[in-house]
């Protein structure tokens, strides 16, 4: 049985379509909806959320509609994009609060706190303000607050955003770990970092499905596509010599002074290559990603395929 | 990050069905804590203290004046009744008999200069309760649980209103009761309960029109500090503006709407009204002249009703509107800000 299903669903603004006609349905385990900005991502997971009303079409979401049905909004736990904090507040504060929110009693919201923070690993630094927080500690005390009434779906939006590489991959260890339990829609305009975590995914462009499906498959339809990542890190040059010896790399380019870019047709082995070389030379990274006008045209690429 | 190391729990029992009165709860009893810990808030909140021990002293001193009317002695409290009442009581030689009008009139006057309490503190406590949760974008968070708009904004309007009541009905009937207890109160249960009742419908009054019209300004920019100078304005520009008619008009003239911008002149002649204070000194036995001070402009209550109506269900209004949309998701994405 499917966790979502989405019939002929239509959300326009006034004469702007934020989604056109998306037929699809999702199942239990982690799927990845990946897109680019403004592709109507978030118009999803409105719908999904029953916080917008379709204007054409049906949901279902744990076998009902969500519109304005908070039923269902208390099986789904929902991780936003952002810091929705208010920064003088403790992080245990925060969990408890919207434990409550969801309807469970004091004492129920006390020890789901508890134990919702306990599964971030997140106890040690819990009776903190939220504003003493690192990027990845906020991004933990968000998970627990989608986790703390345990839900059936969990919702993330862009999850990894701020958190560093190794950040990335506890976060996705621990994605992959929930999803035994619980079901999981991960929203990311970065496709790489869905790849350690499910195969399942939807690509969404333009307010209209792009493609669905195994990740692998879509991979292969893409291949001859060069891709870019880009990183931003202390040492480019260094980083660069090391990255030029791997045989799928295609072209390097520094745009900025802290800023490498490696273009390549196997965008899985490069990856992979280049966090094994980070970690070996022990490099300071700021960031690591799929660049974003590359991901675009990846979509423009798939779009007028499809 | 050490990962866990048990497995997660899936929740031991059936999801209940959401309860409203939690989340509810939640809203309110989070909103408390943070405006209270506010800088400044604590000290405003000494106004509540201040007028129970202001009004008991008040209520003590009329009734040693029952005591002592007629005597040399009393000079000192005619002197005190006519500055703070404005009612000329030295006429009167039975004073005991007028003891319900004069509690009436004091808790009028207190509810009066409690306003004031009132537009410092809730211009300290109220504009960061909706813009805070938009400048943080919380409120994808708050609507992504089973809250609805109308929960959030009552949850709202009710810290508001806690803060609010803390410097005028609760202190007021605390002091209606210590006054009683000190003094006698006052002949019957029945006056004493429809007393009660009044300061409790005029605090409502001001709880409503200070609460949503806060939450409105609130509600329309993620800056509280265009809140609190759009929230003074809109307590003193009327009442400026009143004073302007009023320097250039005659006063006879002032009538109907004409007498109607001031807000705060619009709750002293509804206050009036609620406490029955004209009917009341008329059947005092006193001439006019010693009681004309004590009341306001001859206002019909129909006009200030109408203005402060008026602007509390368009705030109510608006600021619903405005929570309907942010808890719309996409809206809440591109339109915030």
């Amino acid at each position: 049985m499917s966790v979502i299903e989405l019939d002929s669903v239509s959300k326009w603004y006034g004469e702007v379509i934020g989604l056109n006609n998306l037929t699809v349905s999702i199942g239990h385990g982690i799927t990845a909806l990946v897109g680019p900005n403004g592709a109507g991502k978030s118009t999803l997971m409105g719908l999904i959320m029953g916080q917008i009303k379709p204007s054409k079409g049906d949901i279902q979401v744990l076998g009902q509609r969500p519109w304005n049905n908070p039923h269902v909004l208390s099986r789904i736990g929902y991780c936003p994009e952002g810091d929705p904090f208010w920064m003088n507040v403790t992080g245990r504060q925060f969990v408890r609060f919207l434990a409550r929110l969801s309807g469970l009693s004091r004492r129920a919201a006390r020890l789901a706190a508890d134990e919702a923070i306990d599964r971030t690993a997140m106890t040690g630094e819990m009776n903190r303000p939220i504003g003493t927080y690192s990027k990845g500690m906020r991004q933990r005390i968000k998970i627990s607050q989608a986790l703390v009434h345990h839900p059936k779906l969990l919702i993330l939006d862009e999850p990894f955003t701020g958190a560093d590489p190794v950040a990335r991959h506890e976060l996705a260890t621990l994605f992959r770990r929930l999803a035994d339990e619980v079901d999981i829609l991960i929203s990311t305009h970065v496709l790489h970092e869905v790849e350690a975590m499910t195969r399942k995914i939807l690509m969404i462009a333009r307010g209209r499905l792009v493609a669905e499906g195994d990740l692998h498959n879509l991979r292969r339809r893409m291949h001859h596509r060069p891709h870019a990542i880009r990183i931003r890190l202390d040492q480019p040059r260094a980083l660069a010599a090391q990255v030029s010896r791997i045989e799928a790399v295609t072209g390097l380019r520094m745009p900025e002074g802290d800023t490498l870019v490696v273009e390549t047709t196997s965008p899985d082995e490069v990856y992979d290559r280049i966090l094994e070389l980070l970690l070996e030379g022990d490099m300071n990274v700021r960031e690591i990603a799929l660049a974003d006008d590359d991901l675009e045209a990846v979509f423009g690429y798939l779009t007028d395929r499809n | 990050m050490s990962q866990d190391t048990h497995r997660y729990q899936r929740w031991p029992g059936r999801h209940r069905k959401p309860s409203t009165l939690s989340g509810l709860s939640a809203i309110v009893v989070t909103g408390i804590r943070l405006q209270y810990n506010r800088r400044f808030v604590r000290p405003l909140l000494l106004a509540g203290p201040i007028a129970v021990i202001g009004i008991c002293v008040t209520l003590y001193l009329l009734s040693m004046l029952e005591v002592l009317a007629g005597s040399p002695e009393a000079n000192g409290l005619y002197q005190f009744a006519s500055g703070f009442l404005g009612v000329d009581l030295s006429a009167v030689s039975q004073i005991g008999e007028l003891r319900g009008v004069i509690w009436r009139a004091t808790f009028a006057l207190v509810i009066r200069i409690q306003l004031f309490a009132v537009m410092v503190l809730v211009a300290r406590i109220g504009p960061g309760l909706i813009s805070d949760d938009t400048k943080v974008r919380a409120l994808s968070i708050y609507f992504a649980h089973p809250v609805n708009p109308k929960s959030y904004l009552l949850g709202k309007w009710i810290v508001a209103a806690t803060f609010i009541a803390s410097v005028t009905v609760i202190p007021n009937l605390l002091a209606l009761t210590i006054g009683s207890m000190i003094t006698g109160g006052l002949p019957g249960v029945g006056p004493i309960l429809t007393l009660a009742l009044n300061i409790a419908l005029a605090g409502l009054g001001v709880m409503l029109f200070s609460g949503l019209v806060m939450l409105a300004l609130s509600s329309m920019t993620s800056d509280s500090r265009y809140v609190t100078v759009g929230w003074l304005a809109v307590c003193l520009m009327p009442a400026m503006a009143q004073g302007i008619i009023r320097e250039n008009i005659p006063s006879e003239n002032i009538t109907g709407w004409l007498g109607s911008i001031s807000l705060m002149g619009n709750a002293a002649v509804l206050t009036e009204h609620l406490f029955d204070l004209k009917s009341g000194w008329q059947a005092s036995g006193l001439p006019h002249d010693a009681f004309a001070k004590a009341l306001s402009s001859p206002i019909e209550p129909f006009y200030p009703a109408m203005v402060l109506g008026s602007i509390t269900l368009i705030a109510g209004t608006l600021c619903y509107r405005r929570i309907v949309k942010f808890s719309q998701a996409a809206a809440a994405a591109s339109n915030l800000n």
